[in-house]
């Protein structure tokens, strides 16, 4: 085998150049990404891979990001602040090759305890080179089953840092005590093992590397990359005028104290090539469980960093976020201390994130996204399985129940329809043949919501709207967020249209919500389900100075209604020859009156 | 005689084979975008042979994929349930670029003011919840040609399952249109997933038109010049099919070119006796994968035109090849801050690499590959195209060793390293990632750039024999004469294996088996034999992906054991796949498939004489100093490879050159020339 895989290559040279730190990049992406597949293939619950709720990386020696490969979007922080933690838990005398280090502490990677942690060294030459880790979402993790949490304890099993292996040997009576506090366990046993054998073909993968470049090849390399992509980032901020920059926006409620807003406040500060976000504005920490703990915070300010700065570059490394200075103090909504709920911990920080959008609006216009419906919108309906007699969720987040919804437009492009929301990546919606297969439901109608997107010289996208009925009894609760606040518009576009939820009864009368998507438990009979429409995204520039000829398309398209042409964007459209036509004066004379008017 | 045709991006490879001697013959043409047939019937007319003996012409074209990818195809109409107009356009929401504000959806082929709906529903079990109406079904047929369209798609939800409304609809629109292009989805696929469905239907229709003309075209031509004998299309399956069928099911044909490669690849490892192969094919601005076990080729279920990020959902059985942007023509370039890339831009073939001085000035791995002597100046493609050394080691001065501080050698080594690392994450995507361990693979390398750069890849996955195939730069083409006639069907069931009754199990397969067979007689190809496999694709309940697994036709007969065996079956293919199983969990049939494959009957290339261990002197063209796969600089001996004889042998360091392509032989590595010509790398052996 040496002759095969010998370091040849490399031998004589000690120090890397821009040929073989690019090579260990390559290795780095490629091996995140057989992780990732690796964990997907493994996976015994459909959460980790339909919704893609999972993130696998490798980390360098003090815990910080060579490459994640996603998973999750939002957990961009998640993994590294955990192994930073784990690393300042034991010490690095303390961490032994074959050692798997675990947790869930929401106060060490901020997001809910579903979200388990495993870590492996990986040691070359007898010295500690780098990580190997892997998030993944249990399906159970204990604590009560559906309804409103108010802390912590009530949300499931709390895991510390623990060795859940030490020097290769699992330790039974952990794993036993963790088994007991499960439902299904056999199912998390089988996700732990997909967690455990994707973390190992990082560790084989990394140390090949290692074995044919050596240590010091390996670190100098991650040194250049690191250089590389801070200069990637520092470029681009130093490109945004100096300033300070504010921007608001507010959530519906907490989940428990109904109808009651949430503030979410930014301050951005950019002064050269450095950028500070400051989210001490946003609420102090919630009864209900819309928590998340600072990690998430801070993957929000980081989210929205990657976004302005360096959104195509991989992999993603602790280099692209050098540049950036985030102030957090403990106890705010995304800081959140013990022992507070947290279990929908995903749903503000995305709020977050598109607020910070709109505070750089007029600093950088060009680099920043409308707001957009910002909430997986997500409704529940459990009932009786006919087949099996069992009482079963029907949708459960996993398979999937995303609808997805509108994206902001962009200073020179229209938004997105119908997609994921930031939290999520590539996460898929379910197949209306597919879900009407497993379940005794039939959807009327998945359609893009006309006049959703906020109006603008560039359209937001649109949301989408989804009627379904039951073909049995069922019941069911809504935890839709953003139903007030309406996704934004920039530089004078319109807002979209909110989220937006309502049950609907037998003789088609439908009871909406009262200034909120929650709706607890709630009984339907046959042939009553629900109406789902999730938001648009906000539109960019001022909607009468859209050309007509895209306004009369998306009229054509039936994205826009011949009375949002008129009303929203000043363009008269009637008929010609042989379909719609712009009436160029009526438009011209319309545009006019609305300017003077204004 | 029989010759194959195969369309590439950049030229059209044109091969025939006389069956009563074996004897291969090559011609090249430049493809020709406008007018495609045109460089066939140029390609043809540079082969020894007139038309009129060849009995059998085999055709691959990049027809189907340019109209999708240009948008170039017909104004096209879509009929679908009411209520669901927007599936096409919602897709399946996934946003992969996660940090991208600029990322974009699939487009579809169709703008919505063309898409219609008709109120028409059954539910999932086969209830009909609102019945097919014909009056209103009329009215939109009237609708949909007062609306200009020239091809019209079909799609009813559950229509896997229960396909009569779509039937209905589709007579209705034929009645009355006869010059219409009609596809409905049940038709194309029996497979559940409304937008991967609408999606592969909307393409059918869109490139309908087109493709028939192409074909009429193509036909006359072949016609005129007198072909009296059979023509058969490459599809994407690896299979051939009629001209009638590509006629119907157009999108077939998708990915023909990369499919023939990987035939010839297949029929390597049966002449070989070769279990476990990858298949890697290295051209001018890209690199594929794809394994080859037990004398199958992987396919692949999810397969998007235009990529995966942006592009759009086909769902026809396509082989499972993994690509990566990097070719003979790919550039080393900086970026803003300085960084170093090696790809995917292309300098492609024009301007092409500075050596080639066609006016190209960015340093490629073809000019990386020329400064290392890896490649002879004056001996590219036969001495047809003398290469500038001295342009090209300018370009590398100027663009990589001053701004990088590196020395000409180790910018050009650096180069060849980081490409050798990219392609390897490439027959990683196909192994792997799929649950393979590639050690024990041997590497069938060909395209121009597979026997150069095939070792190096191979070493970093422990690959330790690589087979170079004759002709390697035509090898898409020779693989193509290679292939069977082959149809697949699927249809959806979603039944529980517990539940399911055996013996109706074995009707459906039947019925799929008998359609296929049908066809088949009706062929125009005549085939030796006729072979139908049948597979299941299954999954445990609560899943939702599936595997696909062999069913043994003779297995139904047996009776009893029947379920347990197709049990254990999956169980053991899903531990395969993905490393466990769970034998107490019960499992669902989602669909069943049916491939009929039509032997044809084959002649292989002739055998070549054998010679002594010892290569002849006349083989031996000279020799210069090359740099290996370890960056080390030796001298070795250049043999042209049409000296070589059956049964010599070559240690390295050597270099073996043809006019398409160079293998070089490191020090550690043995070349032994087979029966036909093949060249065997062994890596390891001094």
């Amino acid at each position: 085998m040496t002759t095969l895989n010998t370091a040849r290559m490399a031998a004589g040279r000690r120090e890397a150049d821009a040929f073989t730190s690019e090579v260990i990049r390559s290795a780095m992406v490629a091996i995140s990404s057989e992780m990732k597949t690796n964990l997907m293939r493994t996976a015994y619950n459909t959460v980790i891979y339909e919704a893609e709720d999972f993130t696998v990386g490798i980390f360098d020696e003090h815990g910080n990001t060579v490459s994640i490969g996603l998973g999750l979007p939002m957990f961009i922080r998640g993994l590294s602040d955990a192994v930073k933690a784990k690393l300042n838990h034991w010490g690095r005398e303390d961490i032994h090759p074959g050692d798997i280090l675990l947790t869930n502490d929401p106060a060490v990677m901020g997001s809910h305890l579903n979200h388990m942690i495993f870590t492996l060294p990986v040691f070359n030459e007898g010295e500690l080179l780098a990580f190997v880790s892997s998030m993944a979402h249990w399906q159970d993790i204990g604590g009560q089953l559906g309804g409103a949490t108010r802390d912590l304890f009530t949300e499931g099993l709390q895991v510390p840092f623990v060795k859940i292996f030490k020097r290769g040997v699992q330790d039974a009576e952990l794993t036993d005590m963790i088994r007991a506090n499960i439902r299904i366990p056999e199912r998390m046993m089988g996700d732990m093992r997909a967690q455990i054998a994707a973390i190992r073909t990082g560790d084989h993968r990394v140390s090949d590397v290692l074995q044919r470049y050596g240590n010091e090849l390996f670190r100098s390399s991650l040194a250049i990359l690191y250089e590389q992509s801070e200069a990637t980032a520092r470029q681009a901020v130093s490109e945004i005028p100096d300033g300070v920059y504010q921007a608001e926006s507010f959530m519906d409620d907490d989940g428990v104290v109904v109808g009651r807003r949430i503030p979410i406040r930014v301050e951005v500060t950019v002064r050269g090539d450095d950028m500070t976000i400051d989210l001490s504005g946003c609420s102090p920490q919630v009864a209900g469980y819309f928590n998340s703990g600072p990690t998430a915070g801070r993957s929000a300010a980081e989210v929205a960093f990657k976004f302005l700065t360096s959104p195509t570059l991989l992999p993603i490394n602790e280099g692209s976020f050098r540049p950036l200075k985030i102030v957090l103090p403990p106890g705010r909504i995304v800081s959140a201390t013990k022992p507070a709920a947290v279990r929908m911990w995903m749903t503000v920080p995305m709020t977050v994130v598109d607020t910070i959008f709109k505070a750089l609006a007029t600093a950088c216009p060009k680099r920043v996204i409308a707001g957009h419906h910002a909430d997986l919108a997500l409704v529940h309906v459990y009932g009786i399985d006919p087949v099996t007699g069992h009482s079963t969720i029907f949708r459960e987040p996993g398979m999937s129940g995303l609808s997805g919804g509108g994206w902001g437009a962009l200073a020179d492009r229209d938004g997105q329809s119908a997609t994921v929301c930031l939290n999520d990546g590539d996460t898929h919606n379910t197949p209306v043949e597919a879900a009407e297969a497993k379940t005794p439901f039939v959807i009327l109608r998945r359609a893009l919501r006309r006049d959703s997107g906020g109006p603008g010289r560039f359209r937001g996208g649109l949301g989408v709207v989804q009627e379904t009925r039951m073909l049995v009894p069922g019941r069911l609760e809504s935890r839709v967020e953003r139903t007030q606040c309406a996704p934004w518009g920039l530089a004078g576009g319109g807002d979209g249209a909110p989220n937006r939820v309502a049950v609907v009864r037998c003789d088609g009368q439908k009871e909406r919500d009262r200034g909120t998507g929650k709706i607890p438990l709630t009984d339907l009979e046959v042939e009553e389900g629900y109406t789902i429409e999730t938001g648009g995204g906000g539109g960019f520039g001022s909607p009468f100075e859209r050309e007509p000829a895209s306004v009369l398309s998306d009229v054509l398209a039936g994205y826009v209604s011949l009375e949002a042409a008129e009303q929203e964007y000043g363009v008269v459209l009637h008929s010609g020859e042989q379909s719609l036509e712009v009436d160029a004066e009526a438009t011209a004379a319309r545009r006019k009156e609305e300017r003077v008017g204004a | 005689m029989r010759i194959a045709a195969d369309i590439g991006g950049t030229f059209t490879d044109v091969v025939s084979l006389d069956e009563s001697t074996g004897e291969l013959a090559y011609g090249k043409s430049l493809s020709t975008p406008g007018e495609l047939t045109r460089g066939v019937m140029v390609g043809v007319e540079s082969l020894p042979n007139p038309l009129a003996d060849t009995s059998l012409f085999i055709h691959g074209s990049t027809v189907v994929i340019n109209a999708i990818l240009e948008r170039k195809g017909a104004r096209t109409a879509l009929i679908t349930t009411k209520g669901f107009a927007d599936v096409y356009e919602i897709g399946r929401i996934n946003r992969p670029e996660s940090f991208n504000p600029r990322f974009r959806k699939h487009r579809p082929l169709i703008p919505r003011d063309m898409v219609f709906e008709l109120d028409e529903r059954v539910q999932a079990d086969g209830t009909i919840r609102v019945p097919f109406d014909t009056e209103e079904a009329e009215a939109l047929s009237r609708e949909v040609v007062a609306k200009g369209a020239e091809a019209v798609a079909v799609l009813f939800l559950h229509s896997y399952a229960y396909p009569v409304h779509e039937q209905l609809m589709v007579e209705i629109l034929r009645r009355a249109n006869p010059q219409l292009f009609v596809t409905a989805s049940h038709e194309l696929s029996r497979e559940y997933r409304e937008y991967e469905r609408t999606s592969t239907t909307a393409a059918n229709a869109y490139v309908g038109p087109v493709v028939s003309s192409y074909l009429d075209q193509l036909d006359r031509g072949l016609r005129l010049e007198k072909f009296g004998g059979t023509l058969l299309i490459m599809q994407s399956n690896g299979g051939l099919s009629d001209v009638e069928m590509a006629r119907r099911q157009c999108v077939q044909m998708m990915e023909s070119g990369p499919a023939g490669g990987v035939i010839g690849a297949m029929a390597i490892c049966e002449q070989l006796g070769i279990d476990s192969a990858v298949a890697f094919d290295m051209g001018g601005t890209s690199a594929k994968a794809c394994v080859i076990q037990r004398g199958e080729p992987g396919v692949s279920a999810d397969y998007f035109v235009g990529g995966y990020n942006e592009g759009l959902a086909i769902r026809i059985p396509v082989l499972d090849i993994v690509e990566v942007g990097m070719g003979g023509g790919s550039i080393a370039w900086l970026d803003d801050v300085g960084g170093l890339h090696v790809g995917p831009r292309s300098a492609g073939a024009l301007p092409g690499p500075v050596c080639y001085g066609r006016g190209g000035s960015m340093p490629t791995i073809t000019d990386a590959n020329l400064l290392l002597g890896r490649i002879d100046a004056l001996a590219f493609h036969g001495g047809n195209i003398p290469l500038d050394v001295q342009a090209a080691r300018l370009a590398f001065e100027e663009q990589l060793n001053r701004p990088l501080g590196v020395s000409a050698h180790r910018a050009a080594t650096g180069m060849l390293e980081v490409a050798t690392s990219e392609m390897a994450n490439a027959v990683r995507g196909v192994t792997l990632n799929r649950g393979l361990d590639p050690r024990d693979f041997t590497m069938i390398a060909f395209g121009g750039g597979g026997p150069l750069h095939g070792a190096a890849v191979a070493r970093q996955l422990r690959i330790k024999r690589i087979v170079v195939p004759p002709a390697p730069g035509h090898f898409s083409a020779v693989g193509m004469l290679m292939a069977d006639w082959r149809r697949d069907r699927v249809r959806t069931v979603f039944a529980t294996l517990d539940q399911l009754e055996m013996a109706e199990l074995e009707a459906a397969f039947g019925e799929l088996e008998r359609l296929g067979e049908a066809e088949l007689s009706t062929s125009t190809a005549e085939p030796m034999a006729v072979v139908s496999e049948r597979s299941a694709d299954m999954r445990y309940a609560g899943q939702e992906h599936s595997v696909t697994v062999r069913v043994p036709s003779d297995l139904m007969l047996s009776g009893v054991g029947a379920r347990a065996a197709i049990k254990q079956l999956f169980d053991m293919m899903h531990d395969r796949r993905y490393g466990h199983s769970a034998k107490e969990e019960p499992a669902q049939i989602v669909s069943i498939r049916v491939s009929t494959i039509g032997r044809l009957r084959k002649r292989m290339s002739r055998e070549l004489a054998t010679g002594r261990e010892t290569p002849a002197d006349e083989s031996r063209v000279g020799e210069r100093i090359v740099t290996f796969w370890d960056e080390e600089q030796l001298t070795a001996p250049v043999y042209e490879r049409s000296g070589l004889l059956a049964g010599n042998v070559i240690r390295g360091p050597a270099v073996v050159q043809e006019p398409a392509s160079t293998t070089p032989i490191a020090r550690d590595e043995v070349v032994r020339v087979g029966l036909h010509g093949e060249l065997v790398l062994a890596i390891g052996e001094e």
